[in-house]
Formats: C-alpha cells, structure tokens, sequence
C-alpha cells in the first residue's frame, strides 16, 4: 500500500488527505488489509450470513 | 443528620438519604467539593454541573421530607462520559467538532432511568475522540490520570468515567464499551465495570461510535453497587432501534445466591497468550477461589478481534465522513488518520467481517451450553504511561501498546456477550481486572460470580490513592 493507492482509493470517495498525512494512512490501512487477509484466509461455510441479533 | 464517609457506597448513601439520615444536598455538595479539590490533577471531568446537581438535590431532599418515595438511587452522586446526551448541555464526545453544537433537548434514555431512580447527576467526563481508542489521551482536553498513579493513563475510552470513581469523586458513573471501552478502564483504574450484553440498556441519547457494536453501561466499587444501577438502567426502549424487548432482569437481588450450579470455565487459547504473568495469574486467583479447572477454547478468537477492527474502523468512519471531508484539521490528530484509514476499508471486507461474526456468535453459543461462566485476564498488562511509544513487548512479541489493550474484550464485545471486569484484590503496584464473561442476556450470572469473588475477597476497588 503506497501514499499514491491512498491518494487514488481516498479520490474515490472525495476525501482529501494532505500529503503529509498519506503515509501515516497508509500504514493505518495496510494493517487493516493484514486483518481483512487473516479473515480471508479462514474458509467460512455458505452459511454465515451478517446478523446482528443476539439470542441466549 | 450524620455525614457519610467520602467513600459512601451507592447502597450506603440510598439508604441514607431514603431514611433522612443524610440529606441528598449534602452528599452531592461533598462529592462537588471533591470534584473541586481532586479533579484538577486528574481531568476525569469536562464539565460539573453543580448548581443543577445542588437543585436536583434539594429537590430530592423535598420530596422524601414529603413523604414521597425514595428512588433505589435516591441522592447518589453520578457522572457521564461526555457522549451521553445532557439536556441543556452541549455532547461533546471527546471532540472539538461537537462544540458547534447545539445543547441537548433531553437526557440520554440511560441518565434519564438513573435520575428517575433518584441519582443526581453532578458532571460529564473525558474520553477519547469519538470513543475512538482505548487510552483516554485526548488531545483537545487533555489526559485523563490514572488515580493509582497520576503519570499512568485510566485507559479508553471511558476514561474518565473510570478514573471519577476510582478516585472517589463519585461512587457511580456511566461509560460506553465497543471494543472494550467500559472493561479497558475499569481494569486499568481498579473498579468495576459492567458491558451489558448488546441490546439489553438503550442507548438513546448517545454519540454512536459503530453503531452495531456499541453498548453502554456502569462503573462502581462494588458488586451490589453495580448491579442496584444495572437495574436502574434496563427495559426496552423503541428510541433505541437495536434495544432488546425484553423484561428487566433485577440483578441486585441475585447476590446472595451463591454459585451453586454454575459452570464455571477458563478462557484457554488467544485468551492465555500475549499477556504479562500478572494478568494471567489475577485470573487464576479467581479461578482458585472459585474452584474452577476447566479450560475453554474458543476458536478463532484472534480472527474475530481482526474481525471487531475491521467493523469498528468501517462503521466509525462512515459515521464521521463528511467531516472527515470537510475539516479534517479539526479531529484529535490521534484519531484522525485511523478514521480516514477506515473510510477506505472495500465493502467485501466488512461484509466478510460481519460474515464472521456470525459465524463466531455460533461457536460462542456452543461452548455457553456446557459452562454458564467464562473467566479471562480483562487486560494484558496494567495501565502504560501517558505518552507511552507505540509499541511495547509482550511474552517476547511486540504489540501496538495502545490497541493491545483491547487484545481480551474485543472478542466478546463483537459477538455482543455481556463481560463484567472486577478489579482483582491486592494486585501490586498497579490494579489489574478479571474479566467474567457469560451468553447473551445471562448478566444474573456475572453478579453472581462477581459476588462470591468479592465476599472471598478476591476481588475489591477501594478508593485509589494517587501517586506520581
């Protein structure tokens, strides 16, 4: 993850991030993406739908 | 009328000031006048509102003269994270952003229900930006201290929520808990800290951090002060869209009960690694007490807490886009560029993430059908310094310090378990939670546990005495 992927992926959503500010969010970022791989790598059954209800 | 000891428990001064042995003016113009003298080293407050705690006081004082009936909490001073809507009172949430604002037109459903049960709300109190971290070091209004030693941080986000009842200025205080923002502090303050399970108090009236795992809850110095507010503080509430329709379950009463019949367990796994020997063995004191062996693995527990990051980091940004985009200037630099981060996070990642989380909720649901109890450390370490490096070494392996601090409480927050963090007794220099966590809505069972450890005296919060 470059400041320059930053600068592109933060272009498409209107965000503006300073140059200044880009490495520190890319670093941010590229740890979020390691979390995203380790979740990735977990093979999760078809199953597994989102559902944010909570039953005893 | 007799004065009550600063370090009056929630029960002691309902009593009190119910049978007019003392009056509720004078407890709040005490715990006021303990603000006013402690609160500058600490900055645990952002706001004290002591004209309207002294009228709301006298008010109560009144009404009992009169006959009326006393509230469960009648006279008992309490404080709220700056998120939790005040009416009349700007919500700051920890931010520069929000003094724009307008003051809130009502109370947050939460102060409501305490004040309804008579407490008297005296202030709001410090957190981080947004409830985004777990250290309480915010930029725009300073650190919050840690009462047991002031160069230490009270922990996050609930900071000063924590550190207002560890020091005595108030026996009774509300906080909010994502990832652990409730569990974080109370264990690095040395209190006790409920988080409900997800849906159980409304939370109407307070800043969202991200929405579909945000839950709030007490701080106290004790069991039956924990649980006469958690009754205070429970019921369904249409205001609020993810709170459960479900009868209060009165926990105050289930004290006395005793642990027969809970299975109790010890977290195994991710639960017993990357953590100091202290905090491994505060658990395995309580375990000892409570004749607990058995051991529980939970899969995947480390997924999940990528898992609750990638969530939180998505939910928090979208939540603050827009003015992410127009004036970024005027975050915390120590939230900002985590909160652009997560704005950039692709949809397919949060939805596996969400994926998960069922998927977990499952496993979860499982291993709660053979043990109604699970014990794990709260933090990994106790609290670090203000200004701390970003990085510090655990068992040999170096951790971001400040997101580590969450490495425990973040798997039970995502998949909305209710946790209750007691301050082990006697920890050493500095105090250390064992964290109690059981399934959904079995909070009865928590209290339970949380009570036999504390009448064994293994675990206790006495009022911090500061050093540093």
């Amino acid at each position: 993850m470059t400041e320059a992927d930053v600068e592109r992926l933060a272009a498409l959503l209107g965000l503006p991030i300073e140059p200044e500010s880009r490495a520190a969010v890319a670093e941010i970022f590229t740890g979020l993406l390691d979390a995203a791989r380790m979740l990735a790598e977990f093979p999760l059954p078809d199953d597994a739908e989102p559902a944010p209800i909570f039953r005893p | 009328m007799s004065t009550l000891d600063d370090d009056a428990s929630v029960l002691e001064i309902a009593a009190a000031v119910a049978s007019r042995r003392a009056s509720a003016r004078a407890v709040v113009a005490a715990a006021l006048d303990r603000i006013g003298k402690r609160d500058a080293a600490l900055n645990c407050f952002t706001a004290v509102l002591g004209e309207r705690a002294l009228a709301d006081a006298e008010r109560i004082d009144r009404a009992i003269g009169g006959g009326g009936e006393a509230g469960p909490l009648a006279g008992v001073p309490f404080a709220v994270k700056n998120l939790f809507d005040i009416h009349g009172v700007t919500t700051l949430a920890g931010s520069r952003i929000y003094r724009e604002n307008p003051p809130a037109e009502r109370d947050a459903a939460a102060v409501a229900a305490l004040r309804r049960a008579g407490a008297v709300l005296v202030g709001c109190l410090n957190m981080d930006e947004y409830a985004f971290g777990f250290t309480t070091e915010n930029t725009h209004y300073g650190p919050t201290r840690n009462p047991h030693d002031l160069t230490r941080i009270a922990g996050g986000s609930s900071g000063g929520s924590a550190a207002a009842v560890a020091a005595g200025l108030v026996p009774l205080s509300l906080g909010s808990d994502t990832n652990g923002s409730i569990r974080v502090p109370a264990s690095l303050c040395g209190v006790f800290g409920l988080k409900p399970t997800y849906g159980r108090v409304s939370r109407a009236g307070v800043v969202l951090f991200a929405g579909s795992l945000d839950h709030v809850g007490p701080f106290a110095r004790s069991v039956g002060d924990l649980a006469i507010a958690f009754n205070a503080l429970q019921g369904p509430d249409p205001m609020d869209p993810v709170c459960a329709e479900r009868p209060a379950a009165p926990c105050a009463g289930v004290l006395e009960r005793g642990i027969a019949g809970l299975r109790i367990g010890i977290a195994g796994g991710h639960f017993a690694e990357l953590a100091e020997p202290a905090a491994l063995e505060a658990v395995e004191r309580a375990a000892r007490a409570l004749g607990a062996s058995r051991r529980v693995a939970f899969p995947e527990a480390h997924r999940a807490r990528f898992a609750a990051m990638l969530i939180t980091s998505s939910e928090a940004a979208h939540a603050h886009l827009d003015n992410l985009k127009r004036r970024a200037a005027d975050f915390d630099p120590r939230t900002r560029d985590r909160f652009r981060a997560g704005a950039l996070i692709p949809a397919s990642h949060y939805l596996r993430a969400q994926r998960f989380r069922a998927w977990f909720q499952d496993r979860a649901r499982e291993i709660f059908r053979e043990v109604d109890v699970v014990l794990t450390p709260t933090t990994p370490f106790p609290a670090p310094p203000i200004g701390a490096p970003t990085t510090t070494r655990v068992a040999g392996v170096e951790v971001p310090l400040r997101g580590h601090l969450g490495v425990f409480t973040q798997p039970w927050s995502f998949i909305g378990l209710p946790a209750l963090s007691a301050p082990i007794a006697d920890p050493g220099p500095l105090p250390l939670g064992v964290q109690l966590v059981a399934a959904p809505f079995r909070e009865e069972s928590l209290f339970r546990v949380a009570a036999r450890l504390e009448k064994d005296g293994v675990v206790a919060a006495p009022v911090a005495s500061a050093r540093g």
